[in-house]
């Protein structure tokens, strides 16, 4: 036998390889890159799916057609969050970020660390007609970039509210237009329903510790140390150990093991179903469930989140998303005209239209004054949110943590807070996950730097 | 007599049993096409929704309006195809170098293929990344197969049917005169056919099944396969359930044909080598 054989069969092989990679598809349209003078595309990419993929692809189309012949924008679904984290990532490396960039609210710290992007501010300090005071006050705090103003454009809003379901709630004999204020009153309205309704008292968002980062800041606590990431040191540890927190934890576990509070597990429609088929008498989520917590907008009364202490800086922190335009290798001209989409999505009409079609809270307060925001308003509940909102104080625990460490820390305390409801001790578990997260975030930091 | 009685109720409990697993396995099916037929307000009646009388296309023209749908269709077909016939047609050369052609250090060259079996995928993932778009393959579509020409795994199945091949057969066949092409063609893979089958299952489903990898190398719709589509029919806090499985039926009817045909082989696949 002769080596020439293996040779053939190998260069066969490739042969129909090369041949098939052809025959396979050949569709491949290179995207074009804006020059400075003539038109310019810009590509966007965003993590919309269902009903507001549907409205943000009628607002990139509205844009498209109110700039034609200067700008176009290519917007393009990206899967989830943490999908685009891994993708910016490897984008990040080969030098193709997108011009335009959708991130939710956690990975602000993660986006900053990047050192990717161009702060907005540099835009709006040159932009006369943009007024910072239209947005909410703890969202500006939220996004606020250390070199002044803001580092990107907060997009879309929601904060954790207090919903309660109107019927399970007359039948425990309680008043839904004098709701719980604080976790301590909910707690008893929860152990009320539940003994004389037979139907779970509360529940809340599980899916990871974000419900627990909410009830910190609403007793005026800060969740990382130091002063949640946002003085001028990184963070390098969080806090779950104060007394406010370990007394609103004692209160869950409480709840929990008596078996008054349903735990959904890590899936939020879990949690939304059997609010909305009255399983459950209260529930505590974003603002941005109300559509499938409540579709006929009439079963259900939303009152704003309880807070676990008398601080005055106690307040909800906001979540939603924020749109980052691409510094490092896009051009001025690819720049100014994804601040000129941005700015276009923060409008005050576009604002009230995406609030209205998603669920989110308008992130411009002169979103109010249109005609559709004027709609939207007229639902007591949605005028509870924006009411919720506005009063937030822009105090440094309402402005939440900021650390690109926040995926895996969520996880870890979570895990902590599923061992605490089924009973074990809460500080020395949560003491554990203290220690757990300062490491994690020792990992990031260090290969952050 | 006694012994009929009692096996006639065993065969009853039995048909029983078996009805209740079908019912179970069938159900999540039932759902989805018919899911995919009905208008989302009578899905969230709840069972009564389900009753087959309301059917109409409407949630599949919604799911086509949002994304391109028929695109990705066809562009999941190419992807699977051109990944299937990569993947077998390597595979079936690779082992049969190993097997038949006596060359030095196979054994260890196999063991390194094993071992990129031993890598987990994800870890990869940047690595790959980083490849294609320095060969400015990014966004389009062959690039969606290109890193799963050859699969370790089609090559190992592949060695272990060559493996049990007869000697004699095959020195028969050098006796009388064939050469490697003729003797795999009329002899090695007619034999193996089970095998070759179900590999080019295995195969299928999983190019078919894709996500991550397609997701992170295309941006825009037109290039995309059919599973990135309709990821974005869903979103976590608002659902139209009904556009939703309408993404879901026509992602699950080729599977399901294909399963349906080949369900024979497909088994045999599955426990290919275990036994070796």
């Amino acid at each position: 036998m002769s080596s020439r054989h293996p040779l053939l069969i190998a260069a066969a092989a490739a042969g129909t390889a090369a041949l098939l990679a052809l025959t396979g598809c050949s569709s491949a349209d290179s995207p074009s890159s804006g020059s400075s003078s003539g038109p310019v595309t810009i590509t966007f990419w965003h993590e919309m799916a269902g009903p507001a993929a549907t409205e943000l692809t009628d607002l990139v189309d509205q844009f498209n057609k109110q700039e034609k012949g200067k700008i176009t924008v290519k917007a393009s679904f990206q899967g989830t969050y943490a999908d685009v984290q891994t993708k910016y990532t490897a984008s990040v490396q080969s030098g193709s970020t997108p011009d335009l960039l959708m991130m939710n609210d956690v990975s602000t710290g993660f986006m900053v660390d990047s050192k990717q992007t161009t702060p907005l501010s540099t835009f709006t300090a040159k932009d006369s007609s943009f007024d910072e005071n239209t947005f909410p006050s703890v969202v500006r705090k939220y996004y606020a970039a250390s070199s002044g103003g803001l580092a990107a454009m907060p997009f879309s809003v929601s904060q954790p509210v207090l919903y309660l379901n109107k019927s399970l709630v007359k039948k425990a004999g309680l008043d839904a237009s004098k709701p719980p204020t604080t976790l301590t009153e909910l707690a008893t309205w929860a152990s009320k329903i539940h003994s004389s309704t037979g139907a779970y008292g509360m529940t809340m968002n599980m899916s990871d510790s974000w419900m627990l980062e909410e009830l910190s800041a609403s007793g005026g606590q800060d969740f990382c140390t130091p002063d949640n990431g946002r003085g001028s040191d990184r963070v390098t540890g969080i806090d779950m150990t104060s007394g406010t927190q370990v007394a609103f934890l004692r209160e869950l576990q409480a709840l929990f093991t008596a078996g008054t509070a349903l735990n959904p597990g890590t899936d939020p429609n879990v949690m939304t179903s059997s609010f909305a088929s009255n399983k459950v008498g209260m529930m505590l989520t974003s603002t941005g469930a109300y559509t499938t917590a409540d579709p006929t907008k009439k079963t259900s009364v939303v009152s704003s989140f309880p807070t676990t202490s008398t601080s005055t800086d106690a307040g909800a922190v906001v979540g939603g998303n924020a749109l980052w335009i691409s510094g490092k290798n896009h051009s001025d001209a690819q720049q100014n005209a994804a601040y000129a989409f941005a700015s276009f999505l923060h409008s005050p009409e576009v604002q009230a239209e995406w609030a209205n079609a998603t669920g989110y809270l308008a992130s411009n307060t002169d979103a109010a004054d249109t005609t559709v925001g004027k709609k939207s308003l007229a639902d007591p509940n949605v005028a509870a949110m924006y009411k919720q909102l506005s009063d937030t104080p822009a105090s440094q625990a309402a402005a939440g943590c900021r650390t690109g460490a926040f995926p895996t820390v969520r996880a870890t305390v979570i895990g902590a807070f599923n061992k605490i409801v089924e009973g074990a001790d809460v500080t020395s578990s949560m003491k554990a996950a203290e220690t757990k997260s300062a490491e994690q975030i020792a990992a990031y930091n260090t290969a952050a730097q | 007599m006694r012994r009929s009685a009692r096996s006639r109720i065993r065969a009853t409990l039995l048909y029983a049993w078996l009805c209740a697993a079908v019912l179970v396995v069938c159900f999540p099916l039932y759902y989805i096409f018919v899911g995919a037929l009905t208008p989302t307000a009578w899905l969230n009646r709840g069972l009564e929704g389900l009753i087959p009388i309301h059917l109409t296309l409407d949630n599949v023209i919604r799911a086509t309006e949002v994304m391109p749908l028929g695109r990705q269709f066809l562009n999941s077909l190419a992807v699977t195809f051109a990944q299937t016939v990569l993947q077998v047609s390597i595979g079936i050369a690779a082992a049969y170098a190993l097997v038949f052609c006596r060359l030095r250090g196979t054994r260890a060259l196999f063991l390194v293929l094993l071992s990129s079996m031993m890598i987990p995928a994800e870890t990869t993932l940047i690595a790959n990344y980083l490849t294609v778009s320095s060969w400015h393959l990014i966004d389009t579509v062959p690039v969606v197969f290109l890193p799963f020409m050859a699969s370790a795994l089609t090559i190992f199945l592949f060695r272990q049917a060559f493996l049990s091949f007869p000697g004699e057969l095959r020195e028969a066949a050098l006796l009388d005169g064939s050469g490697h092409l003729r003797f795999l063609f009329a002899m090695l893979l007619p034999i193996t056919r089970p095998t070759l089958i179900s590999v080019t299952l295995v195969s299928a489903t999983a190019a078919w099944n894709g996500f991550f990898w397609p997701l992170l190398v295309t941006n825009s719709p037109e290039n995309r396969t059919i599973q990135v589509g309709i990821a974005q029919l869903s979103s976590a806090e608002v659902n139209d359930v009904g556009v939703v499985l309408a993404g879901a039926a026509m992602v699950t009817l080729p599977v399901l044909l294909l399963v349906l045909l080949a369900q024979r082989f497909l088994a045999g696949g599955i426990t290919a080598g275990a036994l070796k």
